[in-house]
């Protein structure tokens, strides 16, 4: 018997991840159970063991209909087997369907948040445009009006104002130095000018404590400001200075030196160091530049002031030029001005008797610059109150104390003086680290030779024959190396003919730099000899030095 | 018969059955249909859904064999299935009995 149905009629088309035998389970299962049904209602209508087809149609159709429809219960069994799969399946494509769109809405809403992200930072962009363009305009608003600018912390606005007494603007210059309070500021020091306004800003400055040297350029006096700048408070100084300098006074020595000095070819070098004078409440210096003001004054034993041989000589020291061939302009005595003066007796020096022909051969004197005068020993000073004999005239008198220790100091460098230069003598001066001179004499003639240095004066008499052709040559010795020294040569007066003879027929003197090829000349011993017998001393002569 | 009445009842009365040695699907059907006293308005195929139920949750297995050149698969109790239908006996005689009593029957149905 063959059941008359298609089981498979209502069957999902096969699957590949279906068990291969599930169909045919299905209905083998169900064929047999129809099978068996039809059977039993052939037996049941007393069915023969060959029925009709009439019979048996009707037994199949009676156990279908107590059966059911088979092909859905087929595919309920198939749906049943496979739920697990299908359910698998079904849970995959749905998290694949949610991963995808959820991947498309992530994509929409990164692509709406890079959108918005960039209308954002247009938006910040054009924000921080206008906040910059805002700022440019404070900031120049703030330049043209200072008055409108907050305070800031640690920093305040500090200008500066020069005024005369009756308030008048007064031009000069500033110095701003000073230590800001607290942090790692570098110190300020920084200068400026002040113009006929008599204002300056100074602009901001951090808080701390600072001086301010103040230069009235019309008085040409000096004011040194102490002020503290404080956080966030302006600072607007005031400063009132001198407009014209103090008076000029005319200074003279009234001098009673003591017997011994009275007939010494000498004068004193005299310092007077100004002190500050009171103006409008406050201290003000003269102006110099690198020093405390101080003025060195040449006085003679008569108590004349000889600056300009002071000054001239300083000016040719390292020349041994007379000041006419360097067509040299002789300074004026300085301008004294009304100071409390504080005087220092310096030193006394030797430059006049032996320069009878006047100032022009002061440097041609052979003075040790420092002969007579020790450091160790100090200056001799004391506090001078102008006194006024009449208006703007000052004397100074020297006091007895400063006299005595003037005249030790003459007896000193006496005894320290290890050259006298003879009355009469003339010196000639050059300079170099060695000379070498070839003097032609016609007449026996004495000359002295010397090396004049900081150290003293260390010559040689040269006792020169008549008619002889003699070379000099002087080395001033390791000990001198890489300094300029300046030889001198002296003639006796009684003898000068013959220099001036020697002269005008070509004295002259060559300076070397070296004497690598040049040979040593010794002198001779007989000559050594003639040389200490004269009657002039010259200290102890070198032997052999060439 | 009301099938919601039934639906709960029906695996236990296959387990039963199977309680008594292997069967294949149509013996166990008739089987269940012939002790319910036809009280079941059944489908016979309504039923292998739930044989097939019971198979997938380990509580029978199966095999099959020929019968006059048909397949016939056989069902058989397992170990599982054994302590389901002892467990849901004792379910359903509580139920009954409590069902009884509310309803004043005081005739068990085992």
């Amino acid at each position: 018997m063959t059941i008359p149905h298609d089981f498979t009629a209502d069957l999902p088309p096969p699957r590949d991840d279906e068990p291969a035998s599930l169909r045919q389970d299905i209905i083998d299962e169900l064929t047999d159970h129809l099978e068996c049904a039809t059977r039993r209602e052939l037996l049941a209508s007393g069915g023969r063991q060959s029925p009709v087809s009439d019979e048996l149609t009707t037994a199949q159709s009676r156990a279908l209909t107590r059966f059911g429809n088979p092909a859905k219960i087929a595919r309920r069994l198939w749906l049943d087997a496979m739920q697990e799969k299908l359910m698998a399946q079904k849970i995959t494509l749905t998290l694949a369907s949610v991963a995808t769109v959820a991947c498309i809405v992530l994509c929409v809403l990164m692509w709406q948040a890079l959108h918005q992200g960039q209308e954002a930072q247009a938006a910040l962009l054009q924000q921080h445009q206008e906040f910059t363009q805002a700022l440019l305009k404070e900031f120049q608003s703030l330049r043209s009006n200072p008055e409108a600018l907050p305070p800031t912390t640690g920093w305040s606005q500090l200008t500066m104002r020069l005024v005369s007494e009756s308030g008048e603007p007064v031009e000069g210059q500033v110095t701003i130095s000073g230590t800001p309070i607290g942090g790692e500021r570098a110190d300020v020091n920084f200068v400026r000018d002040v113009g006929p306004d008599g204002q300056v800003d100074i602009g901001l400055v951090p808080y701390g404590n600072y001086q301010a040297k103040v230069v009235a350029t019309e008085a040409q006096e000096t004011h040194t400001e102490h002020f503290m700048v404080t956080p966030s408070e302006k600072s607007d100084l005031t400063i009132v200075c001198p407009t014209e300098p103090p008076p000029a006074v005319d200074l003279s020595f009234a001098f009673n030196p003591p017997e011994l000095l009275q007939t010494a070819d000498i004068c004193y070098i005299v310092s007077l160091k100004p002190h500050a004078r009171r103006y409008a409440d406050s201290d003000w210096n003269v102006t110099v530049e690198g020093s405390d003001g101080s003025l060195d004054l040449w006085v003679d034993a008569s108590g004349e002031i000889l600056n300009q041989f002071a000054k001239q000589w300083g000016q040719l020291a390292g020349s041994g030029m007379p000041a006419e061939a360097q067509g040299l302009k002789l300074h004026p005595k300085p301008i004294l001005r009304e100071y409390l003066y504080e005087l220092s007796y310096g030193r006394v020096v030797y430059p006049l008797s032996t320069v009878p022909s006047g100032y022009s051969y002061v440097d041609k004197m052979a003075i040790p610059s420092d002969a007579t005068y020790s450091p160790a020993r100090g200056t001799m000073s004391k506090s001078l109150e102008p006194r006024h004999e009449t208006e703007n005239l000052w004397k100074i008198e020297f006091s007895d104390n400063m006299w005595a220790r003037i005249i030790q100091d003459f007896r000193q460098s006496e005894e320290a003086r290890n050259i006298t230069i003879p009355e009469g003598w003339e010196a000639v001066t050059v300079k170099g680290d060695r000379i070498e001179g070839r003097v032609t004499v016609h007449e026996r003639t004495n000359v002295m030779v010397g090396l004049d240095s900081e150290e003293g004066f260390q010559g040689w008499n040269l006792l020169i024959s008549s008619a002889e052709v003699i070379s000099m040559s002087i080395n001033a010795g390791s000990g001198f190396a890489g300094q300029e020294h300046r030889y001198v040569l002296l003639v006796r007066p009684d003898q000068k003919q013959a220099l001036t003879l020697a002269q005008s027929r070509g004295l002259k003197f060559f300076l070397r730099e070296s004497d690598e090829d040049e040979d040593e000349p010794v002198l001779h011993e007989s000559v050594l000899e003639e040389i200490e017998a004269l009657p002039v001393s010259f200290g102890s002569p070198r032997r052999g030095h060439g | 018969m009301d099938t919601k009445l039934l639906n709960g009842t029906l695996e236990m009365m296959m387990l039963e059955v199977l309680s008594q040695g292997p069967s294949y699907g149509y013996e166990i059907v008739q089987t269940v249909l012939s002790r319910s006293g036809g009280q079941f308005e059944l489908k016979e195929g309504s039923l292998y859904p739930a044989l097939h139920r019971l198979e997938r949750q380990k509580l029978l297995s199966s095999y099959w064999t020929e019968h006059e050149g048909r397949r016939r698969k056989y069902y058989k109790l397992s170990a599982a299935g054994r302590k389901a239908l002892a467990a849901r006996r004792q379910e359903w005689q509580s139920f009954a009995q409590g069902v009884n009593g509310v309803l004043g029957l005081d005739y068990g149905i085992v």
